[in-house]
């Protein structure tokens, strides 16, 4: 009974998915989608892939991280100049997932690297470090002489299509629903909920943050590949700490540890600033009220009792044993 | 008194956990000065003393908290010092908090798998086991935060039982309870033993259910032991009487 049902589900969900798609792409043959909203695709891709990613970090190990972006830049840049640099003798279809790779890797070094040290802090620590960490990446990146500088890195071929971000997104929720639900997700969960008990209860608490914090970091590292081969110009001046506050954003959004909830806000808050161009000079005025006013909502039990009704509706079927 | 659940040949089983000259100072104060402990093989072990005694801080060195000042602690006949935490649940010592710390967002059930030991085949047919031996079976989809408060003790219980540990500590398991919460509560630690083939060290302040199923009972006051016996022999004992009320001239005790 209960394995028909989760067969269904996936049925439905690959269903649902490749049908977006699908209607994306006819409404972009038939030349429905204006050119504005068409340049949001992409975008909108990398952000629910950086939320997702944040996600690990901030919802299933509960440790607050503001340099996310950081991890971001240092992807999109291994990425651009490694494409950059061999954009003459590799042809685009091994080049690319090669820069994602070395994105995603690079980024999860550094990610290792860092929580050596940064684990030994705690909460409001550990933000300020990672905070410090995304500037200090930014600050780098600009004076060093193979990234362009100040002026940027110009000339990444642009590879990144709107096909391939939203391949690349698909496999992110795959592989963060994969992680939520491993033994290791188990355990990352545990950890934050009761660090001391995981410990007594066998958990290497230490090891689990760093594997989480790395797995997100590789993430946000494919996140900036995908950036850097999209736009061809790369500054450092992007990936600042608004940038990392905006991915936080998006996960405190959806609601912390709800991979569905990092979707759905990332959308709306892609979207949200661009739909509210015709209000000219307050658009971020009236941004910032919507947010503020979605933020006391979701605090508020609207939300929670949605939920519940859901729950009570689904429970005939989810029953177990 | 229940002579029942008592095991009659404990004193001839080997030492799980044993204690030498352990101690522990806090800047100048001597919290703990050089006990010699030792819970046996399938024994109840009972912890007392008043407020303070150091029961707590005895908990915190046995499950390496806190580094000893000076003597050793061997488990299962190995030295534990250098051990983290989570080394020594591995190694078989399971525990429960004063301050219940369950994982509260995750469901009944995720509780007990995360404690298992890593296992690539299903473990919830053993996880269901230990809820049922609880009565949280019918709970094992909920998430862990919303149970009763009498019914997180209990799964707290499980959680530690589930990495089928050697010896489990207990901190506190009865307090917070109504008395027949308790009540229920001495019987299953009792079965807990013969069941999970475990040795039980626990703290507690409730004299009925120490009383009523400790193999042995060891007195703490002031950092040291001043009794350790049968229940009947500690109920008897001048030295633990007066740690606990104090000395009179006219003693009608």
């Amino acid at each position: 009974m209960l394995k028909i049902s989760k067969q269904r589900k996936r049925w439905f969900a690959w269903l649902l998915l490749s049908g977006v798609y699908i209607v994306i792409m006819l409404l972009m043959q038939e030349k429905m989608l204006s050119r504005h909203a068409q340049s949001l695709l992409v975008p909108l891709c990398i952000n629910i892939i950086l939320a997702l990613s944040l996600n690990i970090v901030v919802g299933m190990l509960g440790e607050l991280s503001l340099g996310h972006a950081g991890f971001m830049s240092i992807g999109a840049y291994a990425g651009g100049v490694f494409s950059l640099q061999t954009q003459d003798y590799l042809p685009p279809l091994l080049r690319y997932p090669l820069a994602i790779l070395l994105g995603a890797l690079v980024a999860g070094v550094f990610a290792g690297v860092l929580s050596i040290p940064v684990f030994r802090l705690k909460g409001d620590y550990l933000a300020i470090v990672t905070l410090a960490f995304g500037e200090i990446i930014r600050s780098l990146i600009i004076n060093f002489a193979w990234s362009g500088g100040a002026a940027g890195l110009k000339g990444t071929p642009r590879d990144t299509t709107f096909t391939t971000a939203y391949l690349l997104t698909v496999l992110v929720w795959m592989i963060s629903q994969k992680i939520y639900g491993s033994r290791l997700g188990l355990e990352m969960r545990a950890v934050r909920d009761n660090a001391i008990a995981a410990e007594a209860c066998g958990i290497d608490v230490m090891n689990r943050k760093r594997a989480g914090f790395i797995m997100a970091a590789a993430i946000a590292g494919t996140a900036g590949v995908l950036y850097s081969h999209y736009y061809t110009i790369l500054t450092a001046g992007v990936f600042d700490y608004n940038r990392s506050i905006e991915i936080l954003v998006m996960v405190v959004l959806g609601g912390m540890g709800s991979m569905f909830g990092s979707v759905v806000s990332a959308i709306t808050l892609t979207i949200a600033p661009e739909a509210l161009r015709f209000l000219n000079d307050y658009r971020m005025l009236i941004y910032s009220l919507l947010l503020i006013t979605a933020m006391l909502a979701r605090q508020s039990r609207i939300f929670d009792s949605l939920k519940q009704r859901l729950k009570e509706v689904k429970r005939p079927h989810g029953a177990t044993e | 008194m229940e002579q029942l659940n008592k095991n009659p040949n404990s004193s001839e089983n080997l030492n799980v956990l044993e204690t030498q000259g352990l101690g522990i100072d806090f800047g100048g104060l001597t919290a703990l000065n050089a006990l010699d402990f030792c819970v046996k093989e399938n024994e109840i072990c009972g912890l007392i003393g008043p407020n303070g005694a150091g029961k707590t801080t005895l908990f915190n060195l046995l499950t390496n908290i806190y580094k000893p000042s000076r003597g050793s602690i061997s488990f299962l006949g190995q030295d534990t010092s250098g051990l983290i935490p989570h080394q020594l649940h591995r190694r078989g010592m399971g525990r429960t908090f004063q301050n219940i710390r369950l994982f509260h967002r995750l469901s009944v059930l995720e509780n007990i798998l995360v404690a298992m030991r890593p296992s690539p085949q299903d473990q919830r047919k053993e996880a269901y086991e230990i809820l049922r031996f609880f009565q949280l079976d019918s709970q094992a989809e909920q998430i862990a935060g919303n149970l009763s408060y009498g019914s997180q003790r209990k799964l707290e219980i499980g959680r530690a039982l589930a990495g089928r540990p050697k010896l489990i500590l207990l901190d506190e398991p009865a307090a917070g309870m109504n008395p027949v919460e308790t009540k229920v509560l001495s019987q299953q630690i009792a079965q807990i033993r013969d069941r999970f083939q475990v040795s039980v060290l626990l703290i507690e302040h409730d004299m009925k259910l120490v009383m009523d199923i400790c193999d042995v009972i060891w007195v703490l006051n002031f950092g040291q032991f001043i009794a350790k016996g049968t229940p009947f022999e500690i109920a008897a004992n001048q030295q633990v009487i007066e740690a606990y009320l104090g000395r009179k001239e006219s003693s009608r005790c």
